[in-house]
């Protein structure tokens, strides 16, 4: 048994060649004339963003060695995050790298090596790694300080407003982790006339109704959803409540709290096998490409249906979370399906067949006479499929900091659909030794 | 062997000691940046040019556009929905009607603040470069009248805005500004305006930059628009009064069309344009909306006959194509330049209508939308003028100006009636027969207090509810776009809308 301890502290300046010091275009024309614009804000005050990090850990090891394995704490805080916020639209930029304060990522970590099977023609063992990850803002610089509804000091980038109470949620706040979504919450599906016209208004909404063939904007159909009303948000001029763009609920977070894998390796005699499964848990994923399936628009790009557009709510008495389906959900119907909502943020959890490789080493004897020291055949194939409930895209999570992932978190509604996945491979290979 | 290792190491250490001696800021010359800008009389002409740059990207865009925020809330009453009556989106009818939301298109005010940004850093800046007086004089008049140009469209449209006079150069608390009171906007733009006039006093620049006629048309709109819809009182009729008669270049052209011909860019009619130009910028604007796709047009006819973009998106409504119509009958010249219709097509749609003022050149079979965009004309001087003269109750003077512009579209001073009930339809009238399409007779109808009657709070088959409830708050102006607020801790939601 061994008990490790570290700390150290890193830097990190992956920032563009111009962020610092601003930038101004001069490829631009007016009435045949050059023009000089201001491309990009300068912020001479950017500085390395540092990360301290300690580390406590404790190996251990049992029965001769069969029962190998680790255990590690972490913590690391980021200061002077580099982070590109988004400016007021009154500042004639859309968005400055900035050093936005510190973030504090702390987790554990467990790994286990064991090796369950050893007789002379065959073993087996297994190696299991599990991670458990979590993050909290700890400061934001003053300009994004307020005062929140119990009269607390706050921080917060972004989010959204409620225009009754005032309470301010989302976005980036101390005390608050990275990477949420927001979106609307379903409450149920309308199911009759009467519902209809008791529902909410919907600023969303068309209020296309099939029954008068009218577009009354604000109104809703059977067959749509009712979306859940967050209290002290704005309401109607006549002081109604209404649904409107602050009823936003937390659907999930692009990280996962829990990621590992799980490698298992058998041998018997010359012929080898090992399977490699991944997983990540706890984090959700915007599946915009499930979104633009059903609204059923067509725009630069035609979109394929889904299978689900047969669970879409038809008729009253239909037991389904889908509401119904129709042409041109966007622009002709009452965006049941054209805005962030739990019906697109899905659970992102997986477990990937990551590697399968399966390897046959000929017996020396019979490579000896050509002078050969070793021959492998091995085949492997790599990302062979999910178990997930994610549809039609790659569940893989996002990543803090970077937009490197399939998703990132820069937005509270981020949907890069159309990213590429990791690609599902299948290798053969020989390994030739003289 | 140690040997050969302790001299390596010896130097690295000394090459790496001897990397940090010098200061590792640098400075990318070659690049321009906030460390080399601002130096020389080419770095304010270009950026001054860059005013105009930024302009035309707010003028053109297609829903925050003079067209949603100046003419289509005049309502149903003169607009319709395009594509033989099928066609228009949530954003386009929010507006129509009157049932706008903070998330409506047209509620974005960020193009014209990124203008005011360009003016704001010219106008730090130029007065320290050593430069001809004739090019200080330039930069500074531009920026001046640009920026108020961009502010008084903020101040109609969403009343009390963010009041920025210096570049954004941070992002301290600074940028992050409230909604100041409409009068302190209304204040700048009348000092802006005077400052553009003491550095720009004669027109030889042309109608794409700032000349004393149409910083005169400017500050004559601008007093008008105190008087009759900010009720500022009687003074702005004698600055109206003043401004207007300063103009000295008012012309009319005797053919209508002619004045919004691609062939005829920079007329004598034109006081102020944005200028676009095949091969440097072109965009449809939101004049694309007015014409229909090529799909639902017999291939014979398309850009040949009749016109092709995308898709018709508006058409003038039943009612204003009969008004415009009625107006023919009487020999008007305007209406086939504002209105064009085409029966037996023989496709889809028998019968083709489009608002046809604005078009780009489509002489090679391809829609090409190099038009330039009409921010003032002449024929305002002499509408402003008449409606100076109503204001001031001198209605046979009022009648007269009128009749100038009259004369050219029906080929004779067809108004007599001096009543003042009379002059104020004939104005009103006039306005929406002359400037259709244009962007501006939602402002002129408020001025002249007619906009109720144009767009009441009632119920309007085919549509619903629309129009402006006067027991609501701020009915005239538009609600702040959601976004804005989400950005803007400081900036609250107009009170009357959500």
């Amino acid at each position: 048994m061994k008990l490790r301890l570290s700390y150290g502290l890193t830097g990190n300046s992956d920032i563009g060649y111009y962020d610092a010091y601003g930038s101004y275009t001069t490829t631009n024309l007016y009435d045949g004339q050059s023009v000089t614009l201001a491309s990009s804000l300068p912020n001479l005050a950017l500085t390395w963003e540092t990360t301290r990090q300690a580390d406590a850990g404790l190996d251990f090891g049992f029965f001769g060695g069969r029962i190998q394995g680790s255990v590690d704490g972490y913590t690391k805080v980021t200061d002077n995050l580099l982070f590109d916020v988004t400016l007021p639209d009154t500042s004639g930029y859309g968005s400055a790298t900035q050093n936005v304060g510190s973030v504090m990522f702390y987790g554990a970590e467990l790994e286990l090596h064991t090796v369950n099977v050893s007789t002379k023609d065959f073993t087996w063992k297994t190696d299991f790694t599990y991670s458990f990850n979590k993050n909290v803002v700890l400061s934001l610089p003053d300009e994004y300080e307020y005062t929140d509804i119990d009269g607390n000091e706050a921080w917060r980038i972004g989010g959204y407003t409620l225009g009754e109470s005032g309470y301010r949620f989302g976005g980036i706040a101390v005390g608050e982790s990275l990477g949420r979504i927001y979106g609307y919450k379903t409450s149920h599906i309308i199911e009759t006339e009467a519902d209809a016209d008791a529902a909410l208004y919907d600023t969303r909404s068309h209020g296309y109704r099939r029954s008068d063939g009218l577009s009354i904007a604000g109104r809703k159909d059977i067959g749509d959803y009712e979306w859940c009303n967050r209290e002290g948000s704005s309401k109607t001029a006549d002081g109604d409540e209404e649904i409107n763009s602050e009823d936003m609920f937390c659907l999930g977070n692009v990280m996962p709290t829990s990621t590992g894998g799980i490698n298992n390796t058998f041998a018997y005699k010359n012929l080898s096998l090992s399977v490699y499964l991944d997983y990540a848990l706890g984090h959700s994923v915007y599946n915009y490409q499930y979104s633009r399936c059903m609204q059923a628009s067509l725009g630069n790009c035609n979109w394929n249906l889904v299978y689900d557009a047969d669970k879409c709510w038809k008729q009253e008495g239909d037991e389904t979370d889908l509401a119904r389906f129709t042409p041109n959900d966007a622009d002709g119907g009452n965006r049941n399906y054209s805005r962030t909502s739990n019906i697109n943020v899905q659970k992102g959890d997986y477990l990937c067949l990551r590697d399968v490789t399966l390897a046959y080493a000929l017996p020396k004897k019979m490579l000896k006479k050509a002078n050969i020291a070793g021959l492998t055949i091995s085949v492997s194939g790599n990302t062979l499929g999910y178990l997930t409930a994610v549809e039609g895209i790659s569940p893989e999570s996002g990543s803090i900091g970077t937009s490197t992932g399939m998703y990132d978190y820069t937005s509270t509604s981020s949907k890069h659909f159309n990213n590429t996945p990791p690609t599902r491979k299948i290798l053969f290979g020989i390994k030739l030794t003289f | 062997m140690k040997n050969i290792f302790k001299v390596l190491g010896l130097a690295v250490a000394l090459l790496s000691f001897a990397a940090c001696t010098k200061d590792l800021n640098i400075i990318q010359t070659d690049n321009l940046n906030s460390t080399n800008m601002w130096e020389d009389e080419s770095d304010a002409v270009t950026a001054t040019m860059g005013i105009y740059y930024r302009l035309r990207s707010a003028m053109m865009q297609d829903k925050e556009s003079p067209f949603f925020w100046g003419e289509l809330r005049v309502g149903p009453k003169m607009w319709g929905k395009g594509c033989a009556r099928t066609l228009c989106d949530n954003d386009m009818l929010d507006v129509m009607l009157n049932t706008l939301s903070s998330s409506d298109a047209s509620t974005n005010w960020s193009y014209l603040y990124t203008t005011i940004d360009q003016c704001n850093q010219v106008l730090k800046y130029t007065p320290a470069i050593s430069m001809s007086d004739d090019n200080t004089a330039f930069c500074m008049g531009n920026a001046y009248f640009v920026r108020a140009y961009c502010y008084y469209w903020l101040a109609r449209v969403w009343g009390d805005v963010p009041l920025i006079t210096e570049p954004t150069e941070g992002t301290g608390k600074g940028i992050y500004p409230a909604r100041a009171e409409v009068s302190k906007i209304y204040s700048q733009i009348e000092s802006d305006i005077d400052s553009a006039s003491n550095y720009v006093t004669d027109d030889s620049k042309g109608c794409y930059y700032a000349t004393a006629d149409n910083i005169n048309m400017l500050k004559a709109d601008f007093c008008l628009w105190m008087y009759g819809a900010a009720s500022a009182g009687e003074e702005y009729l004698t600055k109206a009064e003043t401004a207007l008669d300063a103009v000295k270049n008012a012309t009319l052209l005797n053919d209508f069309s002619s004045v919004f011909s691609v062939y005829n860019k920079k007329n004598a009619e034109i006081a102020f344009a944005i200028n676009l130009k095949y091969g440097e910028y072109t965009s449809s604007g939101y004049y694309g909306y007015f014409i229909w796709g090529s799909s639902q047009i017999a291939s014979s006819l398309r850009n040949r006959v009749i016109p092709v973009y995308a898709n018709q998106w508006f058409l003038y409504s039943d009612e204003f194509i009969e008004f415009l119509k009625e107006s023919k009958a009487k020999g008007d010249q305007r209406t086939d330049v504002s209105y064009q219709e085409y029966t037996g097509s023989g496709n889809m749609y028998d019968i083709i209508q489009w608002p046809n003022k604005f078009m780009g050149n489509y002489s090679s079979g391809t829609m090409v939308w190099d038009e330039d965009m009409i921010l003032y004309r002449y024929a305002q001087y002499y509408m402003f003028k008449a409606e100076l003269k109503y204001y001031q109750k001198k209605y046979g003077e009022a009648l007269a100006q009128l009749n100038i512009v009259a004369k050219r579209a029906y080929g004779s001073a067809i108004y007599t009636d001096d009543s003042p009930s009379a002059v104020k339809q004939a104005l009103v009238d006039e306005n929406l027969k002359e400037f259709a399409e244009e962007g501006n007779v939602y402002f002129s109808l408020i001025r002249l207090g007619a906009i109720y009657d144009y767009n009441p709070y009632r119920y309007v088959e085919g549509f619903g509810q629309a129009g402006f409830d006067t027991t609501k708050d701020n009915q005239l102006l538009m609600p702040v776009s959601q976004s804005a607020i989400n950005k803007n801790n400081g900036l609250a939601q107009t009170k009357g809308w959500s």
